[in-house]
């Protein structure tokens, strides 16, 4: 009888423990399946999906903002330094000119790369006037 | 870098503070030895008394190190030392108190210096009621605070900036990001690191019942422990979302990324060990399955931490996180690891034995349902729930590891793969306090909760009616569908009433179950109150978002506008002063009426000149709290601008705005000698606007830009009572100008949300946090009587 109950108990053991890493694996599996790929400037104009996460920084000259109509344009450049236009339309961002690095959320259509979010990234305020420590001013 | 005649005036850095800064140093470094003389004191074989007196001190004093430390820097902060880098960085000698005192967190070194003295609080504590468990309790606890003494000794924030080798004290340091400065960042930080620090006792607890090799006795001890721990880890969780939805500006309070998933993940998991340990305290069972839980809470919450700080997450998150010092992350890592393997290494050779060997006889029923089982359930969910959230926030993490292009899991994803986990959690919350822990038939448990579900029908009843009858702004639109696994899609009121209906019944059963056991065991009820909570925040979220209205308006000054069902009237700034709009308590004020009443909406708006001398305007949202729901006034900043400068050549022309706005450049004239004061050059403009009745008008218009003793001004031409014309430049080269267009008043953009119930977030947190503390009070050790073991928590 004991024996009996023991092996009933691991065969429920087992199959709660399969059932359970098979649930896992099939969440892995839908989270990595269905994440948006990051891409740079040259996988974006390869790739015809939407939900392209295009990553790099800001050529702050190109800025162009509308306001209004809930609109920014810039030029966005990769790590690779190739540059492509971003047209942004979507929630108000007003901190874009503080703005470092920039993941744009979108597709390309002509060569452009059209946006529904920008994730912005802003450095600290005044890192770049940190004072110096030991070296010569 | 600074200009090297600008730190001349800086005076040499008070002596007082040099003091304090190797104080602090110091203090750590002795933290980091008072825990090592704790941990050889315990950890050897054979103790005399003086060694283990040496080290139950040793354990206290390095807290107390800690803890000076802390007040080190928070002295420094308080006190403007911006001689050091760190409190350059995160201090600002203009704003409040409570800002210079929230800076010490704001940063890596200081949140780390906090999460040690948080943790060292409930070690101290915890240890003292440790009982046969203290040694090797001690032995763990301070081996990780060593650890972390560790990364504050290599990455600290005493760190001083010598110029030439001298110690000068700037004037001035970096401050607080300005998004950062609101109220919560004073109590949010400290709320969430306490439940961080508490982690830590399950963890070492877990450890140390291996290591006494008593599997049994410690569950009453660490108990309460973990009902705290959930208890304020949860609260920190929502004020996080609180700070979120009052700043942010897009209406929600949760977006998992993966700074909040790094708690999250860790709470669920405490969560999940509190209910197994009920299940042990009752049924003396579980003893494997508990020790195996007791560790996940703490190794998680190191791993998120290793994983945010890494610099794997970079482009996942919005937030920008500070990467560790190489070193400091190094030693992280290596005990993330050889925590994780320590704890499970010591589990599978000695925890799982030790468990097999007081676990009782199988006698969980064959048949019908008993408490265990759903708690099984429940447990399995909970972690499956966590699991899922932990790998979500891990895939660019592996994938990076893999050699594989990172990839982004989004706020959509989240939320279709939890709400999963999300609804049978709420229905067993529901269930579970109805079912005994003996044999119970399916037919009885319907018996007990049929009153339940009449209620819960009839209460749902009522919401059909709030959503039939809502006012006509608000009204839902009831053809929206949401997207659905499989693309499908649902229709949204159906959906949302099915999620509300599971959360009316885990609501419902928790208030019967009071009402039942309230006079019987009044201090029993914690748990209860708990799952309501959770519930009622649950509810809050659904339908506050679900239901969410949104309208745009722009609203000239003057003008006044209309959306949903509020009449709105800019009415101008708080602050009348002479460059008012530069304070910081800067408001803009809006006055919103509709026929039930009004009220003023006060965004805040106020100007930064940025590091490149440009206008920077900062907004904040209003949010106008009502009984049944909220106004979420979201301020964009205001839009002077019709467009960008336009460049023209002479004879050419510019369309704005979508063609409405044409301008044309006729070229230059000069008054007066080039390079004299006094001298203008007069652009000639003939700009054509289409106006709203469609019909084209053309003005002329000459802005000029004129020399003075101050420099070169622009002086302003009128084209219309709406917009005025500037020149911004010119370029005698190409024969072209800078033109710029203006609106004559400014343009406020508007995101007005309608958010119905946000008033159950608020509750259902208060109530989360409440039923927590009571249930940790209810469940203290020296009080818990045996025989009230069984009464359901």
């Amino acid at each position: 009888m004991g024996v009996r109950m023991a092996s009933k108990v691991k065969l429920g053991a087992v199959v709660t423990v399969v059932v359970a890493l098979g649930a896992m694996l099939a969440i892995g599996f839908t989270f990595v399946e269905n994440a948006n790929p990051y891409v740079d400037v040259e996988q974006a104009l390869a790739n015809t999906g939407d939900g392209l996460h295009l990553l790099g920084s800001i050529d702050k000259k190109s800025v162009h903002s509308n306001p209004l109509q809930r609109e920014i344009s810039f030029d966005l450049v990769d790590a690779k330094g190739k540059t492509m236009h971003v047209d942004y339309h979507g929630e108000a961002i007003s901190n874009i000119n503080e703005a470092d690095k920039v993941v744009a959320v979108g597709h390309v259509k002509d060569g452009v790369f059209l946006s529904d979010k920008l994730n912005i990234k802003c450095p600290s305020k005044y890192e770049d006037k940190r004072p110096d420590a030991g070296k010569p001013a | 870098m600074l200009e090297a005649a600008a730190h001349q005036h800086w005076p040499s850095a008070p002596a007082w503070a040099v003091d304090a800064g190797i104080l602090g140093k110091t203090l750590i470094l002795l933290a980091l030895a008072f825990f090592l003389t704790s941990i050889l004191g315990w950890a050897l074989p054979k103790r005399t008394r003086l060694m283990e007196v040496a080290a139950k001190w040793g354990f206290v004093l390095g807290g107390v190190m800690l803890f000076g430390a802390f007040i080190c820097l928070g002295t420094l902060f308080a006190n403007d030392q911006f001689e050091y880098t760190y409190v350059f960085s995160h201090g600002d000698a203009e704003t409040a108190m409570k800002y210079k005192i929230a800076g010490i967190w704001s940063g890596q070194q200081g949140s780390f210096l906090l999460w040690a003295c948080t943790s060292s609080i409930f070690g101290i504590f915890a240890a003292r009621k440790a009982g046969i468990y203290r040694r090797w309790f001690t032995v763990a606890y301070a081996t990780f605070l060593g650890m972390l003494c560790g990364i504050l000794a290599y990455e600290t924030p005493f760190e001083m900036a010598r110029l030439h080798g001298q110690a000068l004290l700037p004037p001035q340091g970096a401050g607080l990001t300005a998004s950062l400065q609101n109220y919560w960042v004073t109590i949010h930080p400290p709320t969430i690191f306490m439940g961080f620090g508490s982690l830590t006792v399950a963890f070492a607890f877990g450890l140390a019942a291996m290591f006494t090799r008593n599997v049994v006795d410690w569950v009453p001890l660490v108990r309460p422990w973990v009902i705290l721990s959930t208890a304020i880890l949860g609260l920190g969780l929502c004020m996080g979302g609180f700070w979120a939805y009052e700043t942010l500006g897009w209406g929600g309070f949760w977006m998992w990324d993966p700074v909040e998933n790094v708690s999250f993940v860790p709470w669920i998991f405490s969560a999940t060990l509190l209910h197994g340990l009920i299940v042990q305290v009752a049924r003396k069972r579980w003893y494997s399955g508990n020790l195996a839980m007791a560790g996940l809470p703490f190794v998680t919450f190191c791993y998120g931490t290793f994983l945010t700080r890494s610099g794997f997450l970079g482009d996942a998150s919005v937030h920008s996180f500070a990467e560790m010092n190489r070193v400091a992350l190094w030693i992280l890592a290596v005990f993330v690891v050889l925590g994780t393997l320590g704890y499970y290494g010591v589990y599978a050779f000695l925890g799982a034995r030790l468990a097999k060997m007081v676990s009782g006889p199988d006698d969980a029923p064959a048949r019908g349902v008993n408490r265990e089982g759903l708690y099984l359930s429940g447990v399995l969910l909970l972690s499956g729930l966590s699991a899922a959230v932990a790998i979500g926030m891990s895939v660019p993490f592996f994938m990076s590891l893999a050699n594989q292009k990172p990839k982004a899991v989004e706020e959509w994803l989240y939320h279709r793969v939890v709400v999963w986990f999300f609804v049978p959690v709420l229905i067993m919350m529901g269930l579970a306090p109805f079912v005994s822990w003996r044999k119970m038939g399916w037919l009885q448990l319907l018996n007990r909760v049929l009153n339940v579900i009449f209620l819960t029908i009839g209460l749902l009843g009522c919401v059909l009616i709030a959503i039939k009858f809502a006012p006509g702004a608000i009204a839902i639109d009831q053809s929206q569908r949401i997207p659905f696994p499989l693309k499908l899609w649902a229709p949204l009121v159906p959906w949302m009433l099915v999620l509300i209906s599971v959360c009316l019944f885990c609501l419902v059963a928790n208030v019967w179950r009071i009402v039942e056991t309230v006079r019987r065991a009044p201090f029993s009820v914690g748990g209860f109150i708990a799952h309501i909570g959770v519930a009622t925040l649950m509810a809050g979220l659904i339908i506050s978002r679900g239901f969410e209205h949104r309208e745009r308006v722009d609203l000239q000054e003057g003008d006044v506008a209309s959306a949903l069902g509020y009449t709105i009237t800019f009415r101008g700034m708080s602050n009348q002063e002479e460059q008012g709009v530069f304070q910081r308590d800067n408001k803009a004020l809006f006055e919103m009426d509709s026929k039930d009443g009004g009220f003023t909406a006060r965004p805040g708006l106020y100007y930064e000149i940025s590091s490149d001398e440009q206008l920077k305007p900062i907004v904040w949202p209003h949010v106008e709290h009502m009984p049944t729901y909220d106004i979420y006034f979201s301020l964009n900043p205001p839009v002077l601008d019709v467009d960008d400068p336009q460049s023209i050549p002479a004879g050419g022309t510019s369309e704005l705005a979508k063609g409405e706005i044409k301008i044309k450049y006729n070229g230059v004239k000069r008054e007066g000698q080039p390079g004299k004061v006094g001298t203008k050059f007069i652009a000639n403009l003939d700009i054509a606007v289409t106006g709203a009745d469609g019909v084209v008008r053309t003005h002329h218009a000459e802005p000029s830009m004129e020399i003075t003793p101050n420099g070169i001004a622009k002086n302003q031409a009128p084209v219309d009572d709406q917009l005025a014309v500037t020149m911004e430049g010119m370029n005698v080269g190409q024969g072209s100008a800078m033109i710029q267009m203006h609106f004559t008043r400014a343009i406020y953009p508007i995101d007005l949300y309608y958010k119905p119930m946000t008033i159950l977030v608020w509750l259902g947190a208060g109530v989360t946090a409440l039923g927590g503390v009571l249930a940790a009070l209810y469940r203290r050790p020296a009080k818990t009587a045996p025989e009230r073991e069984d009464v359901a928590a």
